[in-house]
């Protein structure tokens, strides 16, 4: 046999959970990053909300800090449901392939590939999100100067990102019951009831209270922007706000995919 | 490294919430060196493997590998990492090169040392005669080159267990030769279980063939022995006209020179003119699925008649008496 295959060291079914999780990663980042679709539906969102941006004298803003943090706020009204749509059809893809025998069959579980596509896909969704704001904030510093790009990093991690993975994490977990195209609806409704339904049209919804996926507490409590929602229910956001609802989006994200973990790994024989 | 000891203890598997029996009670030693898994559409063949692959879990009974039972998720996984399986629906990923689809493969298959994994996949794909297109996108590839992926996946681990359904559906001649050569040359100091509906290609890289139907074994044993079943009983019809009876099972059906020529198998001569003539795998195979099938209908008209002669026995007084 030797004369057919060198012989390495044989494998072993339990070594290497991380380096497998961020394989599943690196290939699941590039398969979503070459499809069109993320770049058209992610950027065309964002595009459509950014092409008559809020607040109406946003063009008047020279405070570093709210000029970054307003823009946010008009990429996060449309953009995370770009997101949430071509991450939806990530779940079931395996299967649709007829991939899932041959994945069960190797001794690697379901945990690294399902973390590793939560990362990979996710990330891969992020990146023209990511893009989009970069182009932004070399297109605000020529105007403002420099300074508009830390603030505007700092805005990526605490109002872009919290929410991103939000919407990521359930992206990647509710499809498995409802299929992509009923969540695609559903998070088009979650999203318009839960962050911009404010307490003004009279419904319950979480919009203007920390527990929104927006990001309006950070925006308000760090930056500086504007908030809509908050304001309405007449809340001035505070640093500890802010943490709150920063914490209840990650960890919201990682219980749902910790759920969707369990029940995949007592579902699956391998 | 030596062939694995598989051996298959009162495996059964149910579907429909045990409405369905795709296997039932196998006890099965396997031979080591290449095994072919023979059986119709429906006998349990990928059930089978499926289970051996841990893919699928059984109802009842086990399966041991060297001792290792697939029992437990740990001992599946250790079992696993010593097996190939090359499944009979083959899905790749469309938009990765083969040698990236071979290297994520191979960690998922615990080969997580960068520099072993890129000569591994290196290996392979020459093996599998790819490495002048490993760079292509998958779904650039045809039918053939993805069973070769396929088959590349599958002995990344080098495993003592090698399992292949279906493998030369859909190929032409020439690449289903290729395939049958490196299943062969594959073999070695493995175990190889080729299911197949082509018995030709058992004939041609087997030594043992395990006979599947209804779910149960129905033969295993050497290749000439299946042939040997139906020694005697094959028939070739060369005179014009001549058609057989039509419960006969009719082996092939071809052009000769003078007409139709017909070969069946059959206890005695089933026309005057028939000529008997010397038994092939395929004779055997098609022998035994017919003795299987009058067993099965036979068993059934008896239990038929049973129903239909308690339904007409008058009831007795005291069954009913209040």
């Amino acid at each position: 046999m030797t004369a057919v295959l060198e012989r390495t060291t044989a494998p072993t079914a339990a070594q290497g959970w991380w380096a497998k999780t961020r394989a599943a990663a690196r290939y699941e980042y590039l398969m979503q990053v070459r499809r069109p679709a993320v770049w058209v539906v992610v950027i065309g969102l964002i595009a459509l909300r950014c092409a008559a941006p809020l607040p109406v004298n946003i063009g008047s803003v020279t405070d570093h800090a709210a000029l970054v943090s307003d823009w946010a706020g008009n990429f996060m009204e449309l953009g995370p449901i770009g997101v949430g749509a071509v991450l939806a059809d990530r779940v079931r893809r395996e299967a649709r392939l007829e991939l899932n025998d041959l994945l069960a069959s190797t001794p690697t579980g379901i945990g690294p590939r399902l973390w590793g596509k939560a990362i990979g896909a996710g990330a891969a969704t992020i990146t023209p999100f990511a893009l989009c704001w970069a182009a932004l904030l070399g297109y605000l510093s020529t105007k403002h100067g420099a300074g508009v790009i830390p603030v505007g990093i700092e805005v990526f991690a605490t109002v872009f990102l919290p929410g991103l993975i939000f919407v990521t994490a359930f992206s990647l977990t509710v499809p498995f019951l409802t299929g992509p195209v009923l969540f695609r609806l559903g998070l088009f409704g979650y999203w318009v009831w839960g962050n911009m339904v404010g307490p003004d049209y009279g419904i319950p919804t979480p919009a203007g209270t920390p527990f929104e996926a927006i990001g309006e507490y950070p925006i308000g409590a760090w930056f500086h922007g504007f908030m809509f929602d908050a304001r309405e229910r007449g809340w001035n956001a505070t640093s500890a706000d802010a943490v709150i609802s920063i914490a209840f989006l990650l960890l919201t994200a990682l219980a749902a995919l910790a759920t969707a973990h369990y029940v995949l790994n007592r579902r699956s024989p391998s | 490294m030596t062939a694995p000891n598989v051996t298959i203890t009162g495996l059964t598997v149910t579907f429909r919430r045990g409405q369905v029996r795709a296997l039932d009670g196998v006890n099965l030693r396997l031979p080591t060196g290449m095994v072919g898994l023979l059986g119709p559409n429906g006998a349990g063949k990928t059930t089978f493997m499926r289970v051996l692959t841990g893919v699928l879990q059984p109802a009842s009974g086990t399966v041991s590998v060297d001792g290792t039972d697939l029992t437990s998720r740990a001992q599946r996984r250790e079992v696993k990492a010593a097996t190939g399986y090359l499944p009979q629906e083959l899905g790749l990923y469309p938009d990765l090169t083969a040698r990236q689809f071979l290297d994520y493969m191979a960690l998922l298959k615990g080969i997580t040392d960068k520099r072993a994994r890129r000569d591994r996949v290196h290996e392979v794909l020459r093996l599998v005669a790819l490495d002048d297109v490993a760079r292509r996108k998958l779904k650039t590839y045809s039918g053939g080159m993805k069973r070769r992926v396929g088959i590349a996946q599958a002995i990344l681990n080098d495993p003592r267990l090698l399992i292949v359904d279906e493998p030369t559906v859909g190929l032409d001649p020439e690449e289903r030769l290729r395939f049958r050569s490196l299943l062969a040359t594959l073999s070695g100091d493995r175990t190889v279980l080729l299911s197949t509906h082509i018995v030709d290609d058992i004939v041609q890289t087997c030594p043992n063939v395990v006979v599947i139907e209804h779910g149960g074994i129905a033969f295993e044993g050497a290749i000439g022995e299946l042939a040997a079943r139906a020694e005697g009983m094959v028939w070739q019809l060369t005179q014009p006209a001549t058609t057989p009876p039509p419960d006969l099972p009719t082996v092939t059906i071809s052009p000769g020179i003078s007409g139709t020529v017909y070969r069946v198998v059959s206890s005695s001569a089933p026309t005057p003119d028939a000529e008997s003539v010397s038994a092939t795998v395929e004779d055997g195979y098609i022998a035994l699925m017919h003795a299987i099938d009058s067993t099965v209908s036979e068993r059934s008209q008896r239990t038929q008649r049973s129903e239909r002669s308690e339904r007409s026995e008058p009831s007795t007084p005291d069954v009913h008496a209040i």
